[in-house]
């Protein structure tokens, strides 16, 4: 693109400017601050890429400060050798026109056009306006003021770069399918792998080989399970052949015949022993033979012996009686005696106690007498008291009690105290009739003589008048009613204790009181004579009474002595003396009498032993001499020599057949016999266990189950390794795709290090720029070969390798046939001096192919640039 | 005349665990179908005996129930059924064998010949002499005792073994259980029927394997046939008939491809009941990528009609060309990785080789997809 002109009036600051100069090469506009440099840029910016009719942030801050006029932009500019008139006008009645040589267009397809032309995706005025995605590759070479040290983005830019890049090195890319076979590659890649390479958890392959090694250890179970069954069923053919061997060989009636051999052995051995203890027994008899005849031959010499020794002892036991028969006839005449004086020591006391009891016996008598005495006479005395006590409560009961009489005294002062009242207060009447005619009140005559009281109405029958009724007065007439009452009252308290009067009310209650004295007197007495009650007293009497009757003195004869006591005791104390001696001497007597009994039996005894010495002498005498016992103990001896002969010879024979010996073997034939037997039971219940338990186990088709976990293993394993095969073609194509595409980005760059490379030399000789692969930014320099990272860098060199960066992307645009005019808006303002001039070089050498515009407000800056300088 | 059929290798309770879906149960249930198309095969053509010369049961562990459906096939011939235990079902202490005796159905006309002693048979015309395995592996041969058994001089002798004949059988078969290949001769057998070789071969004089009467594995050896055997008396040599029983066809199928997976479509085609195939598919030789690709698309359309349709193709190469890359419309970057990965394929010492044509592989479908889009 070739900027040719521009006019701009009533936009932001600017009223109205115009540049009609634009050199196709370098191009230089100088202005203060605040000047409008920037405004210009934002006027081309209007112009190209926003919409007339929109009402953007962006647009509507194309408004004049301070004025209502719409913005205008006119531009003048040569594309693809066509020279285009742009005008637009924006907020009040916006318009937009388009004019080239061949044609004219108006309104909204000015914009389709500008964007076809200039491609880029027109701004539909919603959301933020983006340099970079609605300016297209002019995002990338229009640099406002102070983004230049920033860095490239290229952004949507990219995608026209790169097409002018892929007509330069051609179709290295693959274009879009080789990007969609890239992705594709990559959707394969990822149905078996992570991003990081890994095997993705739920993938086929995994699952399969999952499954895999589910089944092996399936398999394995069931090998293992089929193994230990082949075991099972090993062991019962091993045990079945043992036991038809031993079956076979009879080997359990080898050892039955063995035991029937060693028992046949033992039963001789046992014959001989049996025959050795018999000779042996003999022996013992023969023996026993020889002692015998030997300890009779001592017998009868002991006998002989024990007949002189008894006799002697019989001598003795005869003398030793006779001394204790001599003592004791002694010690009874003593005794007699003694016995004697006791029986009359016994009598005395006797005698003695029976006086001494009829003397108690008398004396007591003597008391009970004098105590009846007393008693009849308390008893009488209480008698009488009682009677008087009862007398005296029937006064008390009779007679009227102090209360009583008070209230009769009291009703009868009331009365008369009334009746005096009435007395006078009451009018009187009196009469006096003539003759005797006479007055009846009531039906009653009415004594005459004297005055009559009228205390209420009363109705006088007057003879040979008539009634004369008198009426007293009210006063009158209530004392007379009080003074009835009264009376009434006095009566009727009379009446209820029996008294015509009050006389005799008063008589009786000092009867009463005497009574209640005599009361008193009659309990005191009748306590004190009977104090326990009449009827006990009367008790004792009739007890003593009874007792007195009935004693009759029995000893009348005995006399009382009056010494009779002390008789008593010195006679007891004699018999007491007497009992004792007896009692010793009974002591003794019994001794005696042991003594003479032992002696007696003692004689007894030994005459008894002489008698059985003597006879058991002679009976052995007549059945043995000495002589015929001495030859028989001879004989015995003779016989027991030759038994022992005998039964060492038996002994001999025993010795020679090794008893031990067959005694073993018949243990060992036993033990034999039962351990086969044993083994041949164990064996068969072995056997028969293992075919029950065998006979279910064979039949549970493990065999089968492994032959089809093994044939389902192999299908899988087949499985396994197709999957396996695809995952690693799968990685190996998105591998093989990925490498051959990074190795084309990389050749992309050559075309712009190739562009870049001249700049760059004119201000950082050696240095070298590098991309990132994927965005196209510039990562970083290389110089002298090592890496320094964009960021990094100072303000200025970023800024320089920025402009040359944009300087060489914008020669590979138009060389793709792209617009490509560079606007550089003070875009070196951190630039030194020196390198400052090496930047005009580059510009020098850009704007040979370029058109470059800079926006500057340093002139001296730019003054030796050999441009032409417009100023605003 | 005597006739019996001869059969063996049923391998009852076979698992098919490598296929999916239905196929292993529908396989496993067919071996029952084919004991029951021998047990009427057997009284149609009114056979004196069937002999099962061995692993008529794929395990000694086979559970209850498949027990009870073998006795249940076999209910439709009511002659005499003779099974030799076999490797698979050896007469183990606890076998499929001690089971099947304690079975109080157990019916009467089955013998279980796992006692080396003759079985004398249609009032003792015909002795049967049975060597049975009561191991997996025996390392002698089993059927010495053929030779000096005596059997009624009227009887045809008829061996009855499982195994492998020594010097005749392809090296891969197993070792284990040797039958000599002069037994025959030496017993003075009329006929000798063996099993353990799955396809139907006369192996000897007189000497026969019957093969399995249901295919269970892609081995091009006639499976799927019993033998029926005519012995008109002893010393007279017997008329042997090959008869199919099978279904299920298992086949294997090379293919060499030279840029064009047409072959292959057309080879599909030809196959007749594709429903009851298992096909093993192997494919050699090298295809662009766009008849890769089309390749694909036959065979998914395969999987879909077969039973089962297996594949080997490592020995298949993609060989990208120019029309592949000109079809993807390589440019810049892409040609760069398309060409680096072309080169990664073509290099047999490549650790990555397989990983690279089929990242080709992706690629061209990628741009392909992408292509269509744009």
């Amino acid at each position: 693109m070739l900027l040719q002109s521009i006019a701009i009036r009533d936009l932001a600051g600017l009223s109205e400017v115009s540049i009609d100069t634009f050199d196709p090469g370098l191009n230089v506009i100088v202005g203060d601050n605040e000047a409008g440099k920037s405004t210009i840029l934002t006027a081309l910016r209007a112009a190209i890429f926003h919409r007339h009719g929109s009402g953007s942030r962006f647009v509507k801050n194309l408004a004049p400060y301070g004025r209502q006029v719409r913005p205008q932009v006119d531009l003048e500019f040569a594309l693809s050798g066509t020279s285009y008139r742009l005008e637009k006008r924006f907020l009040q009645k916006p318009e937009a026109r388009l004019v080239w040589p061949d044609g004219e267009l108006l309104g909204d397809a000015v914009e389709e056009k500008l964007a076809s032309l200039f491609g880029f995706s027109p701004y539909s005025g919603r959301g933020e306006f983006d340099h970079e995605r609605h300016q297209g590759a002019f995002g990338l070479l229009w640099v406002e003021q102070g983004r230049s040290p920033e860095g490239i983005d290229i952004g949507v830019g990219r995608d026209a770069v790169l097409s002018s890049l892929e007509a330069e090195v051609g179709q290295i890319l693959g274009g879009e399918r080789g990007r969609g076979l890239l992705l594709a590659a990559k959707a394969l890649r990822e149905r078996h792998f992570t991003d990081g390479g890994q095997l993705r958890r739920n993938s086929e392959l995994r699952v399969a080989e999952d499954e895999l090694v589910e089944l092996d250890r399936l398999l394995q179970e069931k090998q293992e399970a089929m193994a230990a069954l082949d075991a099972r069923i090993d062991r019962l053919a091993n045990r079945s052949e043992r036991l038809s061997r031993l079956r076979a060989e009879r080997v359990v009636e080898e050892a039955e015949r063995a035991l029937a051999e060693a028992r046949a052995a033992e039963g001789r051995r046992e014959e001989k022993r049996r025959d050795l203890v018999e000779a042996e027994q003999a022996l013992a008899l023969a023996a026993a033979s020889v002692e015998r005849a030997a300890r009779e031959t001592k017998v009868h010499e002991e006998a002989v012996q024990a007949v002189a020794r008894a006799q002697a002892d019989a001598s003795a036991a005869a003398e030793t009686l006779a001394e204790a028969q001599a003592r004791a006839i002694h010690l009874q005449a003593a005794m007699e005696k003694l016995e004697t004086r006791r029986s009359e020591a016994v009598e005395l006391v006797v005698a003695l106690e029976r006086v001494r009891k009829a003397n108690e016996e008398r004396q007591a008598r003597e008391r009970d007498r004098d105590r009846l005495a007393r008693v009849r006479k308390a008893h009488d005395a209480a008698r009488q008291a009682a009677t008087r006590l009862a007398s005296s409560r029937e006064a008390v009961r009779q007679g009227l009690s102090e209360e009583r009489l008070r209230a009769i005294l009291s009703a009868d002062a009331m009365s008369r105290e009334a009746a005096l009242r009435l007395e006078g207060a009451a009018p009187s009447v009196l009469f006096r009739p003539k003759a005797d005619q006479r007055v009846e009140m009531e039906n009653r005559e009415v004594e005459v003589a004297r005055p009559l009281r009228i205390g209420r109405d009363t109705i006088f029958v007057l003879e040979g008048f008539g009634e004369v009724e008198v009426t007293p007065d009210a006063g009158s007439r209530e004392k007379e009613r009080a003074c009835e009452d009264a009376r009434r009252r006095l009566h009727a308290l009379l009446a209820d204790v029996g008294h015509p009067d009050v006389a005799a009310a008063q008589e009786a209650a000092a009867l009463r009181y005497l009574a209640e004295a005599d009361l008193r007197e009659a309990a005191a007495e009748l306590r004190a004579f009977a104090p326990d009650g009449l009827d006990v007293l009367a008790g004792e009497r009739t007890g003593l009474e009874e007792a007195l009757e009935a004693w009759r003195d029995t000893d009348k004869e005995l006399i009382a002595s009056p010494n009779v006591s002390e008789q008593l005791e010195s006679a007891q104390a004699a018999l007491r003396e007497l009992e004792a001696a007896v009692q010793e001497h009974r002591v003794q007597l019994q001794a005696s009498t042991a003594e003479v009994a032992r002696a007696g039996a003692l004689h007894e005894h030994a005459a008894a032993q002489v008698e059985r010495a003597v006879s058991h002498m002679s009976r052995m005498e007549t059945q043995n001499s000495a002589a015929a016992l001495r030859e028989r103990l001879a004989a015995a001896e003779v016989a027991r020599s030759a038994k022992a002969a005998v039964v060492e010879m038996l002994r001999n024979t025993y010795e020679v057949m090794d008893p031990e010996a067959i005694r073993l073997e018949l243990q060992r034939a036993e033990r034999a016999l039962s351990h086969l037997r044993k083994d041949a039971h164990a064996l068969e219940d072995e056997v028969r266990a293992l075919q029950a338990e065998l006979r279910v186990a064979g039949g549970q088709g493990i065999g089968e189950e492994i032959a089809r976990a093994q044939g389902e293993r192999e299908a899988l394993a087949r499985r396994v390794e197709r999957l396996r095969l695809e995952a690693h073609a799968a990685r190996l194509l998105h591998e093989t795709l990925h490498k051959a595409d990074a190795r084309a980005r990389e050749k992309w760059f050559a075309p712009i290090r190739r562009e870049v490379a001249p700049y760059l030399r004119l201000v950082h000789p050696q240095a070298e720029i590098s991309f990132d692969e994927e965005t196209l930014k510039v990562t970083g320099i290389t110089r002298h070969g090592v890496p320094e990272e964009f960021a990094r860098l100072s303000h200025g060199a970023r800024e320089q390798i920025a402009v040359v960066t944009r300087l060489a992307l914008a020669q590979v645009l138009q060389k793709g046939g792209h617009p490509a005019t560079v606007i550089l808006d003070d875009a070196l303002v951190n630039t030194d001096e020196t390198r400052l001039r090496r930047m005009h070089l580059v510009l020098q050498k850009a704007a040979e192919s370029l058109q470059v515009i800079v926006l500057t407000c340093r002139e001296q800056d730019f003054r030796g640039l050999g441009a032409p300088l417009i100023r605003l | 005349m005597i006739r019996i059929l001869h059969t063996a290798d049923w391998q009852i309770g076979k698992p098919f665990g490598g296929f999916s879906g239905d196929l292993p149960s529908e396989l496993r249930a067919e071996r029952f179908e084919a004991v029951r198309r021998i047990a009427a095969l057997a009284q149609e053509r009114r056979c004196d005996a069937v002999v099962v010369a061995g692993d008529a049961f794929d395990d000694n562990t086979l559970p209850g129930r498949d027990l009870h459906r073998t006795l249940e096939a076999l209910a439709g011939f009511r002659g005499p059924w003779v099974f030799l235990p076999g490797n698979h079902d050896a007469a183990l202490d606890i076998s499929v064998w001690s089971r099947l005796k304690t079975l109080s159905e157990q019916p009467a006309n089955i013998i279980i010949a796992d006692r080396p002693e003759p079985i004398l048979l249609c009032d003792e015309r015909l002795a049967i002499l049975p060597a049975p395995l009561t191991r997996r592996h025996e390392g002698a041969d089993v059927t010495a005792w053929f030779d000096g058994a005596g059997t009624p001089s009227g009887a045809v002798r008829v061996g009855l073994a499982h195994g492998s004949v020594a010097n005749r059988l392809p090296e891969k078969a197993e070792s284990a259980n040797p039958i000599a290949d002069d037994r025959a001769e030496r017993a003075r057998l009329d006929y000798l029927a063996l099993g353990d070789w799955h396809g139907f071969l006369p192996i000897a004089p007189r000497t026969y394997y019957a093969g399995t009467p249901e295919p269970d594995r892609h081995r091009a050896n006639e499976p799927g046939h019993v033998a029926l055997v005519e012995l008109d008396g002893p010393g007279i040599e017997p008329r042997v008939e090959k008869v199919a029983v099978g279904r299920y066809r298992w086949r294997s199928l090379r293919i060499d491809l030279y840029g064009d997976a047409s072959p292959v479509a057309d080879a599909l085609q030809r196959i007749d009941d594709p429903r009851d195939t298992l096909l093993f598919l192997e494919l050699a030789g090298a295809l662009p990528l766009r008849e890769r690709v089309r390749l694909q698309d036959i065979l998914e359309n395969g999987e879909a009609r077969f039973a089962d349709l297996r594949l080997l193709e490592r020995e298949l190469h993609d060989e990208p060309d120019q029309e592949d890359l000109d079809r993807i419309d390589l440019a810049g970057f892409v040609r760069e990785a398309v060409e680096e990965l072309r080169q990664k394929a073509a290099d047999p010492s490549d650790p990555e080789r397989d990983a690279a044509a089929l990242a080709l592989r992706m690629a061209y479908v990628e741009h392909r997809r992408l292509q269509g889009r744009t």
